[in-house]
């Protein structure tokens, strides 16, 4: 059985003649880890990924794995396999000929490549396919080979580029599990690119969330929704996304702040500090979204389904001082404590706060 | 049915017979006695006397096998050759690729007749008139397949590409693995393209050829019928039939093949 070994990512850098698409990556990717790399179209996941891989070269910037410098080495001597978005199978080739051809290129035994072959597709369920060619298979089921030939390389790192992107929404749920529990029970380290931010929540046990060929932030699932480092973050993590507004908005004396709410930290109270008018209310089943118009802007809200909230109407809010987040207006920086003005937002929060089911309106 | 498919099937028919006329009559000669090269007579005695004699008064085996070395010689130059160029125009960067790339277009443009006797005078010093390397070699850099396998290649996703770059393939190996069983139509459309053209190649090798040793077919049969045999029609028609006989025969057996594959290598 194969152990994960870790990476790290050092001034990584890379332009193509004019574009920068990577303005200086620092990261590590613990050892036997599941890392996902998440981050809106274009920011530069997949270029990081493929230096990982060795299928680009680095402009400026060094690749360690497993403690190597492997910067100038060939994508086949970074003991890395690598799963692609296309599944990347090759059409003219068997499933098993596809699951053992890197096997092949390396020579191996007949005997040894067949068992680690039967191993492999009895692990994926894909026994009975192994004589098709890939273009008569579901999607899942190719998604299933491309998974193989990774397992039976027996590498330390798998690097997923978007693998699920291309299959429906159930069989996405399933190969997420599927994924997690390979991982797990190889052992290696993945590093799995995605820009679907549950499947990133969902799968990592550390988030690497990337803007603009710069990481916004590294943690865990948990530390990144429950506190983002800069408004970015705010933003793309969660859904629906946090509520943000000028803190003046909240009656706050202060013009370089920047609040954000999550829309469930929100809540209805008739001696809240926030009041706020009740814009466009959607209906969700079990909770709706409110439009809650502070000032002139907006914040979010959910609430239970149960309770009905007039258009226009006034309503107060109020949220847990753990639940504010602010944010410097002109870098988007996450403040590293609430500056004393904040304190007159959560104060009313000791006076019993209702369930949020209990309608709070004042007309 | 329509009367615009009423005329095209009608055109048809009228082309392809047009077409069949001369060989029919070739074959009409060659299988029977000279005293019915102009009388049909549908039960004329049949013969193979015209082959034995054509075989018999010229060296034929000499020449196919000169034939079948040039044309198994010049398809696996060109494979070799416009393989590997096509395969560095698909996927390298290299400097000058742009410039490189319109030359061999330009040489598409070029009719080979011009280059007649700049060809010879080459041959001439490398030493090579009069050998079998000399039919061939002016066609081994084929600007033809070069653009059809570089626009094949170019078909081929990058992820293959990459993923068998992953699985430790060399360029070759990649080149080897994927590529090439990838191209396979256009590799058997092109092929039979080359065969056929240079089985029926004639005013070039009747140039630089002039021994029974390196004459192909083409010109050996020429050469049978102007001088041995006067206008003996029927023996120089079953000449004739049997030096294009083996191409006819290979088309006929292929045939569905041949044309799925062009269909596939986009030749139509
Ligand atoms: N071969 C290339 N030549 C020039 N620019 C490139 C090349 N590959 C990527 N880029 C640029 O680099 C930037 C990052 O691309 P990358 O593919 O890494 O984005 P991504 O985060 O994977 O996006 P997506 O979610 O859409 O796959 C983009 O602006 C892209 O245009
Ligand atoms: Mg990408």
């Amino acid at each position: 059985m194969t152990t994960g070994k870790s990476i790290m990512l050092r001034g990584l850098r890379k332009a193509w003649g004019e574009t920068v698409s990577l303005k200086g990556i620092d990261l590590t990717i613990p050892e036997g880890k599941f890392t996902t790399i998440l981050g809106p179209s274009g920011c530069g996941k997949s270029t990081t990924l493929r230096i990982i891989a060795g299928l680009e070269e680095v402009s400026a910037g060094t690749v360690e794995i497993g403690g190597e410098d492997v910067t100038s080495r060939p994508a086949s001597g970074r003991d890395i396999a690598m799963v692609f978005q296309s599944y990347a199978l090759f059409p003219h080739l068997s499933v098993a000929e596809n699951i053992i051809f890197g096997l092949r290129v390396r020579r191996m035994g007949r005997a040894e490549r067949d068992a680690k072959l039967t191993a492999a597709a009895d692990m994926l369920g894909l026994s009975y396919l192994l004589d098709r060619k890939p273009s008569q298979l579901s999607g899942g089921q190719q998604q299933r080979v491309a998974l193989g030939r990774a397992i039976v390389a027996e590498k330390s790192i798998f690097l997923m580029d978007e693998p699920l992107s291309n299959l429906d929404a159930k069989l996405r749920a399933e190969m997420r599990e599927e994924i997690r529990d390979l991982q797990k029970r190889l052992g290696v380290t993945m590093v799995y690119v995605t820009h679907d931010q549950v499947e990133a929540v969902t799968m990592a046990d550390q988030i690497v969330l990337m803007n603009q060929g710069e990481i916004e932030q590294i943690g865990s699932p948990r530390q990144i929704y429950s506190r983002p480092e800069t408004l970015f973050t705010a933003k793309f993590i969660g859904t629906p996304p946090m509520g943000t507004c000028s803190a003046r908005a909240l009656g706050i004396a202060r013009d370089d702040i920047t609040v954000g709410i999550r829309p469930e930290a929100l809540v209805l109270d008739q001696n809240g500090p926030i009041r706020a008018r009740v814009g466009h209310v959607e209906y969700l089943g079990a909770d709706a979204m409110v439009e809650c118009r502070v000032g002139d802007e907006t914040l979010p809200c959910r609430i239970s389904g149960r309770t009905e909230l007039t258009l226009g109407a006034t309503i107060r809010l109020s949220v847990a001082r753990d639940d504010l987040h602010a944010f410097d207006s002109a870098s988007g920086q996450r403040l590293d404590t609430l500056p004393p003005e904040f304190a007159a937002l959560s104060a009313a929060q000791t006076t019993a706060p209702l369930g949020s089911h209990a309608s709070s309106t004042e007309r | 049915m329509s009367y615009d498919r009423i005329l095209n099937t009608t055109a048809a028919w009228l082309l392809a017979l047009f077409w069949l006329l001369p060989l029919a009559y070739a074959i009409w000669t060659a299988f029977h006695p000279a005293a019915f090269e102009t009388r049909f007579e549908p039960l004329a005695p049949l013969t193979l006397q015209n082959f034995v004699q054509a075989w018999s008064e010229a060296p034929f085996a000499r020449y196919f096998l000169n034939t079948m070395i040039l044309v198994t010689g010049i398809v696996a130059a060109q494979f070799t050759l416009c393989t590997l160029a096509a395969f560095a125009f698909a996927r390298f960067e290299f400097r000058g690729k742009g410039l490189m790339f319109a030359l061999v277009l330009m040489q598409l443009l070029i009719m080979p007749d011009i280059l007649i006797v700049e060809n010879y005078r080459t041959m001439s010093q490398l030493g090579l008139i009069d050998t079998i390397a000399a039919i061939g070699l002016p066609y081994v850099a084929s600007a033809f397949g070069i653009f059809l396998l570089r626009q094949t290649f170019m078909t081929v996703p990058k992820e293959l590409d990459d993923a068998a770059r992953v699985e430790g393939c060399s360029y070759l190996g990649i080149l080897w693995r994927v590529y090439i069983p990838l191209a396979k139509p256009t590799f058997l459309a092109y092929g039979l393209v080359s065969v056929s053209h240079h089985w029926n190649n004639f005013v070039w090798p009747l140039i630089v050829t002039n021994s029974v040793e390196t004459r192909p077919l083409t010109v050996g049969l020429s050469i049978f019928a102007v001088t041995d045999s006067g206008i003996q029609w029927s023996v120089i028609n079953a000449a004739t039939l049997m030096t294009s006989g083996p191409l006819l025969i290979a088309f006929l057996l292929f045939q569905r093949q041949f044309v799925q594959s062009f269909m596939r290598a986009g030749i139509k």
